[in-house]
Parts: C-alpha cells; structure tokens; sequence
C-alpha cells in the first residue's frame, strides 16, 4: 500500500517553533490564564499543585508569547522545546510500509506465556 | 521498531484480518478524508451467530499525538496472538489469564479503529510536528494557518457552544468558530469526514456500549459529562432541555448535568479498574476522574463536540438503543506529545493493559445462544413499541414521576428502616 497523496507537503509556511512552557500562580491567576490567553494547553490542560499553595500549568507557546506572558507580569518558565523533539522524532516514524501492504502482520509487545493449545493462525 | 505511519497502520490492520480471518474482520471506513484517504477498522471476536457486546476503540483524532494508533494496533495484535496460542497476556505486573483473553474474544465485539485523522497525522508525521487537526480546507479562505477542523469538537453534542454555554464558561476549552483555532468545530455537527466514520461505525454496530477515545497526553482516564458538573437528581437538567441553554459549563450555578445514580457509579467503576490495571504494569500512576474538571488545578474545563460525550449522549437523544459507556484516555505523563520509541514501549503495555481490563469491564454478565439472541431482538423491538423510551426512558415523565415519588418517600421510609434496623440488633 502506497500512500498516494502529497498534499500535506505542499509549500505552506511552518509557524513558528513552540516551547512547553510553565506558568506558576494561584489558582485565580491560571483560571485567568486558561479563559483569556488562547494558549496551546495540549491535548487538555495539565498542572501540578506546589507545596506553597501556588499551581503550575503546562502550555506550548512561541518565544515571543513566552516574553509576552513574562512582560505581564506572569511567572513563565520556558522548557523544551517540543517542535525541535518532534523534528528529532521523526526519524523514529516507519519509513516505506513494513506490512508490505497487509501481506505481513504485526508482532505484539505483550508476553504470552502457558499453554499454546491452538498453534498456527486460526 | 518504530511508530507507525499512516500507511503501515492501515496495512497492519489488513494484516491481521488476512492472518486471523475466523476471529477478526477487517471494516472500510465509507468516508475518505480530504486529501483522499481511506481507512480502516479492525472488528475482533468470533460471534456466536449474533452481534455481541460491542466495545469501541480509537485513536489518532489529534494529529500530534503520537503513539495512540500504535496502542491500538498492539492491543488488537496482543489479543489475536494471545487468544489464537491459548496463552496468557502479560504486561509487566499486570496478567490476564487465556480464558479472560478467551472471553473478550468469545463474547465481546471489540472494534479498533486506530488513526481516525490520517491526514492529520500524515503531516504532523512529515511536516509540521505539533498539528492538531485535519486537513480540512474548506473554511481557511486559502490561509494556510487556517486550515483543519479539531475532529474532537465536531460531534453533535451542544456543538453549538455558543448557544448551548453560559458566557462564563471557558471559550479555551469548549470550541471555537475561528478557522485559525485549534478548537474549531467545523461548520455543522458531523461536517468532517473523519467524525462521520465514528458515527458509521454505530450506525453498523448498534451493539457497541463501550467506547474509548485515546489521546495523549497526561496520564488521565476520563469519564462523562464534559459540560458540566453532574448531578443525579434533577432529570429534567440535562443537555437536552433547550430551558437550560446558555447556563452550562460553569461549577457551583444552578445547572449541572444529569446522570443516573447508577451509571455514575458504574463508569466510575470501570475507570478506577482501568487505571488500576494500567499501575499494575510499573506503577504508573493514570488518574480517574470526570472530563469536566482538572483537578491538579481545581478548575474547570468544559467541552462541547466532544467524542465521549456524544457516544453517551445517543442514548437519551434517542439515536441508539443501547446505552454507551463513554471515556478518554490521556495517555502518557512527562513524555510529552513525542516520546521516543524506547519511552513509548512500555506507555504501549501499560494502557494495552488497561484496554484489556475495560474490555474485562465490558463483559456482559450473560451471554446468550444465537437464537436466543435474536428472539432478545424480537421482543426488545416489541418493548420499545410498548414503552418508548420517550415516555418511559431517563427524560420522560415516568421518570420524573419515579423521582418525585423517590423524594416524597425516601425520607419518611429511610428513619424507619433505621429504627427496624436497631431493633434487630
């Protein structure tokens, strides 16, 4: 099987590379942040309650938002950044079609042990 | 080893269909997605002559999480191989025995549709990393930045946010009309091609009363309502009743969503069995809770249009006649949208341990003879022309009546049966 289209690669200008971010406040700081900035906050948002009372929230935002953030007197500390992993990452995306188009199928990871009473495919 | 592109994950799902024809089939999905993708479904169990217990599985609406269709793909490789050598499955410190393998196999229809939005991972995969949604053109008036709908807002539960939500609910989290948004809901319920196959596969499948959608990333197992709060008192608060549009999606107000008592415990149930079973791989510590809150932070976030929602939803809309139990799974913690292959391996047994358990979960109590099975369809449809759900289901006025009485009756009959209770003692 061949995957046909080369739409996804047509010319179109990638933004700009986006950072997982930390932002550290209460908990009517990061409710503020989560209605009104129009953060990237993932898949949903995700935090961590601190020992001092205060909440972290993880979002993904550009360099220039994270400055953005900082000059408004929000606490942000910048982390990795998640566009270069992906980039770094994409050379552990199977490449060709290693099922040879279904002809071959998969291998489980999980372990399978005791009887193997019914052998062979059914 | 590595992930799998679009191509492999549909060449793997032939595979296994052309290596264990007698217990798996292999579904074409009817929708091609914009760039002219077509995909596929996997439907695992060997029947007994009629549709069993249906489970829904599946993955890879957000292009950028990676490893959701690799998930599925083993979980359903796991089971075919476990149950066609009559072994056991392991995953680290979590087994399961060859005859529970053997009753997921025998009485269950597990359908695994592994990467919904293959355009969507097909460029996230190739071009653009941290891409979320389709592909979609079709609102971006030729900008690039503003292509693609987040198929996770497109299904036909209060998509109408702005009707349906009190202003004070989140617009972060809900959707959004902006093509430029992450969270655009498209331009109808069901206006993309990639949601339209999930609704097929119930339309198909009416046996299906378990569904899971998988994401990444968090370590969370989600269960229902996503608008608001729930409540299990009130039957005429629910998503329903166009009296409570504009007053959703907000904590501690009037509306909260209902839910009956007994679902309620029961999905919570079966997700305290699910992020259990997931630990008992290496401890990895999944949180169950429902999918309105965040409660690391202790704030909200409401959705509308989302997969679970719906799926739970047809019930009481009246699009199906079973009742779906309906979750999402955050998988993974601080690996991020991309882990390496090393890391995504063991995320892989861990959350295949805890689709085995769901399944475990799913097993209906009783399984019944094939003609059996069809004299159950012959009298439920007589049932449900005697009592349509309309006068006798959730919403209708027997059970409001049910409540009224309940509410009048408990608490004169509660001390009473308290008072019996120390008399025999």
């Amino acid at each position: 099987m061949i995957d046909q289209t080369e739409e996804s690669k047509r010319n179109e200008p990638i933004p700009p590379d986006l950072y997982a971010a930390r932002i550290t406040g209460s908990r009517e700081t990061l409710a503020r942040v989560l209605a009104e900035t129009g953060l990237d906050f993932g898949c949903r948002p995700h935090g961590t309650l601190n020992p001092d009372g205060s909440s972290t929230l993880q979002v993904y935002a550009t360099e220039e938002r994270i400055a953005q953030l900082q000059a408004a007197g929000y606490q942000v500390e910048r982390g990795e950044n998640v566009s270069a992993s992906g980039r770094e990452r994409r050379s552990e995306v199977g490449k060709g079609d290693r099922f040879d188009g279904g002809r071959i199928a998969p291998r489980g990871l999980g372990e399978k042990p005791g009887p193997h009473r019914k052998g062979g495919s059914a | 080893m590595n992930f799998l592109n679009v191509v492999e994950i549909e060449s793997a799902l032939i595979g296994l269909a052309s290596k264990y024809p007698a217990i798996s089939q292999l579904i074409t999905l009817p929708f091609f997605t914009f760039e002219g993708r077509q995909t596929h479904a996997l439907l695992i169990g060997t029947g007994n002559g009629c549709p069993q217990t249906g489970v829904l599985l599946i993955a890879g609406a957000h292009a950028r999480e990676w490893g959701g269709p690799d998930i599925c793909i083993n979980f359903a490789t796991d089971l075919l191989e476990a149950y066609t050598a009559g072994s056991a499955l392991v995953y680290g410190g979590t087994a399961f025995t060859a005859a529970e393998i053997q009753s997921i196999i025998e009485r269950l229809d597990v359908i695994v549709f592994p990467c919904i939005n293959p355009d969507g991972s097909f460029y996230s995969h190739n071009t653009y990393d941290m891409w979320r949604k389709n592909r979609n053109p079709a609102s971006s008036g030729g900008n690039a930045k503003k292509i693609g709908v987040d198929v996770n807002r497109n299904y036909d539960f209060l998509w109408d946010y702005k009707t349906k939500f009190a202003k004070a609910a989140n617009p972060n989290s809900l959707a959004s009309d902006d093509p430029g948004s992450d969270l655009f809901h498209g331009t109808a319920p069901f206006s993309e091609p990639e949601s339209q196959n999930v609704r097929w596969l119930y339309e198909q499948y009416p046996q299906i009363c378990w569904f899971m959608d998988i994401h990444s990333h968090g370590g969370d197992f989600l269960y229902s309502w996503g608008d608001d709060v729930n409540q299990t008192t009130t039957t005429d608060m629910n998503f329903t009743n166009a009296a409570w549009d504009g007053q959703r999606g907000v904590d501690k107000d009037a509306y909260g969503e209902y839910i009956n008592g007994c679902d309620q415990a029961q999905v919570k149930a079966v997700a305290e069995a699910t992020v259990a079973a997931i630990k008992g791989v290496r401890g990895e510590p999944y949180t169950a809770y429902q999918s309105f809150f965040l409660p690391a932070l202790g704030l909200t976030y409401p959705t509308s249009g989302a997969s679970d929602d719906w799926s739970f939803s047809r019930y009481f809309t009246g699009s199906a006649s079973t009742k779906v139990r309906a979750f999402t799974m955050e998988f993974g913690a601080s690996e991020g949208f991309f882990p390496t292959w090393p890391q995504m391996v063991p995320i892989i047994k861990d959350v295949d341990a805890g689709l085995v358990r769901f399944c475990l979960e799913a097993l209906p109590t009783y399984t019944l003879p094939w003609w059996k099975c069809h004299l159950k369809d012959f009298y439920y449809d007589i049932w449900h022309r005697v009592f349509p759900p309309e006068l006798w289901g959730p919403y209708g006025p027997w059970e409001k009546f049910r409540s009224a009485v309940e509410a009048i009756v408990i608490p004169i009959i509660r001390p009473i049966i308290k008072t019996f209770q120390k008399r025999l003692r």
